[in-house]
């Protein structure tokens, strides 16, 4: 994963007015809850270049080595003065797994103007902050100054905003920069973003990650539960739960198997993996 | 399958995977009860029993079947264990992006649809290339299945079934082939309730749970 340097990230999310203003961003802040501040006007008082007083977060010691600018909640003090100010960047809160945040945490992430904790991108061990980067001789969607004017209004007016914002995402010709997102929308950054698993369409299956082998016994057995009412599927237990609906799947396709034989489903197998015959992968 | 079950939060105590395969087994049930499906074939499967079917003749055939199942798998993908309440008033990006209407089941549905993309492309495929084919039937059927399943538009669904109900003999239509596929959906959706009391107990206190942790978050936004 490509960490972008703090100062690099700053000149695209805080341009200066002459340039183009930033496209709607994500910005990706890594934080944890023992770095937050009391509020924002504490960090407004301290100076942006020395404000290496919260803690830092483990994440994002790589990038910080390079750079005096430390990612974390000072760098929202960064961005606070841009002429474009937060209109085009959403602040979310990039914490590890497991971390547990308090509501008083929750409080001051707000009193930060950040409403979106993600946990899931941080798996790998040196991320820093995160944007949503213009690719060369991509057409910028906001390059004219009626439309930013519009657009900062409309952060007022909140259906324009959804709208303009709506249509942005539509038309969007954005790519995150980072390979380890290869979604080409804002929109699936979301999405993979409040599922658990990070890039769940993009990243193939693992051997780990197959079903246990199964007897037909046992398969048998498990389709006497799900035949009956009286079961209820949902005390099953791990793979079960799987194995539970490749049978019902598996029986609906056999079962119309005329008006259904384009729709194939297979078991499947990992490519370049040999497995005995006899065993059953999904 | 694997994917699908990744995508389910499994820190949820209720809108997890187990519940997208409980909705599942109760989707086949209500199908095996109306006599549309026969049972999972075993040594001991039962046989049929003659009684009334559930669902009205001729409203669903193998694609219905077929991708109800699909919605009922894919009907609660990556819930993020929050109310569409929560995520408007808390004005969560996500809810941003989905324009506050629906926001939950618009996640579901874009998340299953991504997965069907991905893993099982034969699915949503446009065969021959007019958009209107089977594969995009497919699709906005299976849509639609989910999207019913937004409980703040439960009692619009509940007025369009008695309106359904009380026209039952007229020519059976697309439209309403989807409404009672929508009836189907939303009936799996909560029928946890109608299992046999000792079957059902056990889930109780799971959504209360659920939410119950969400509810300190609740307060502060």
């Amino acid at each position: 994963m490509i960490t972008p340097s703090p100062s690099k990230c700053l000149s695209i999310l805080s341009p200066k007015k002459s340039l183009a203003p930033p496209p709607p961003t994500l910005f990706l802040l890594p934080l944890s809850p023992q770095q937050l501040p009391t509020n924002l006007s504490n960090l407004s008082s301290s100076s942006p270049r020395s404000s290496t007083s919260a803690k830092k977060h483990p994440q994002s010691s790589s990038s910080s080595t390079n750079d005096d600018i430390p990612y974390g909640p000072n760098f929202l003090s960064y961005i606070e003065p841009s002429p474009y100010g937060t209109a085009h960047i959403i602040p979310v809160a990039l914490c590890q797994q497991g971390e547990k945040w308090t509501q008083n945490d929750l409080v001051q992430l707000l009193s930060l103007g950040i409403r979106d904790i993600l946990t899931v991108p941080c798996e790998p061990p040196n991320v820093g902050g995160l944007y949503m980067h213009l690719k060369d001789r991509m057409a910028h969607p906001l390059d004219e100054a009626v439309d930013l004017e519009r657009y900062q209004k409309s952060r007022i007016a909140t259906e324009s905003r959804q709208a303009t914002f709506t249509s942005w995402i539509e038309n969007n010709t954005y790519y995150l920069q980072l390979e380890s997102f290869s979604c080409a929308r804002i929109i699936d950054l979301l999405v993979q973003s409040y599922a658990p698993q990070p890039n769940l369409l993009s990243r193939p299956i693992v051997a780990e990650e197959l079903l246990a082998t199964v007897t037909e016994e046992h398969l048998s057995s498990l389709a006497d539960k799900v035949n009956d009412w009286d079961f209820h599927a949902g005390l099953l237990s791990g793979d079960d739960l799987i194995w539970a609906s490749v049978l019902i799947l598996e029986h609906v396709l056999n079962t119309f198997s005329s008006s259904l034989h384009q729709y194939a489903m297979s078991r499947g197998t990992i490519p370049n993996q040999v497995f005995p015959p006899d065993v059953l992968t999904v | 399958m694997l994917t699908v079950r990744s995508c389910y939060q499994p820190t949820n105590y209720y809108h997890n995977f187990r519940h997208a395969i409980d909705v599942l087994q109760a989707t086949f049930q209500i199908f095996l009860l109306s006599n549309l499906i026969p049972p999972l074939p075993s040594p001991n499967a039962p046989v049929p029993e003659p009684l009334p079917a559930l669902l009205p003749e001729g409203y669903f055939g193998p694609f219905e079947i077929l991708a109800l199942c699909i919605s009922a798998v894919g009907h609660d993908a990556a819930h993020p264990g929050v109310t569409n309440a929560f995520l408007t008033a808390s004005k969560s990006s996500l809810a941003t992006i989905f324009n506050q209407h629906s926001v939950l089941e618009n996640l579901h549905c874009l998340t299953i649809s991504r997965i069907v993309e991905e893993r099982w492309p034969s699915l949503f495929a446009d065969h021959d290339n007019t958009g209107t084919g089977d594969g995009a039937r497919f699709r906005k059927f299976i849509l639609e299945m989910i999207l019913s399943t937004d409980m703040a538009l439960h009692f619009d669904y509940m007025s369009k079934f008695e309106g359904l109900r009380n026209n039952i003999s007229q020519a059976i239509d697309e439209k309403q082939k989807w409404l009672v596929g929508c009836c189907v959906m939303k009936s799996a959706d909560i029928s946890n309730l109608v299992h046999p009391l000792p079957t059902s107990q056990a889930l109780w206190p799971c959504l209360p749970s659920q939410y119950y942790d969400a509810n300190g978050c609740r307060h502060v936004r």
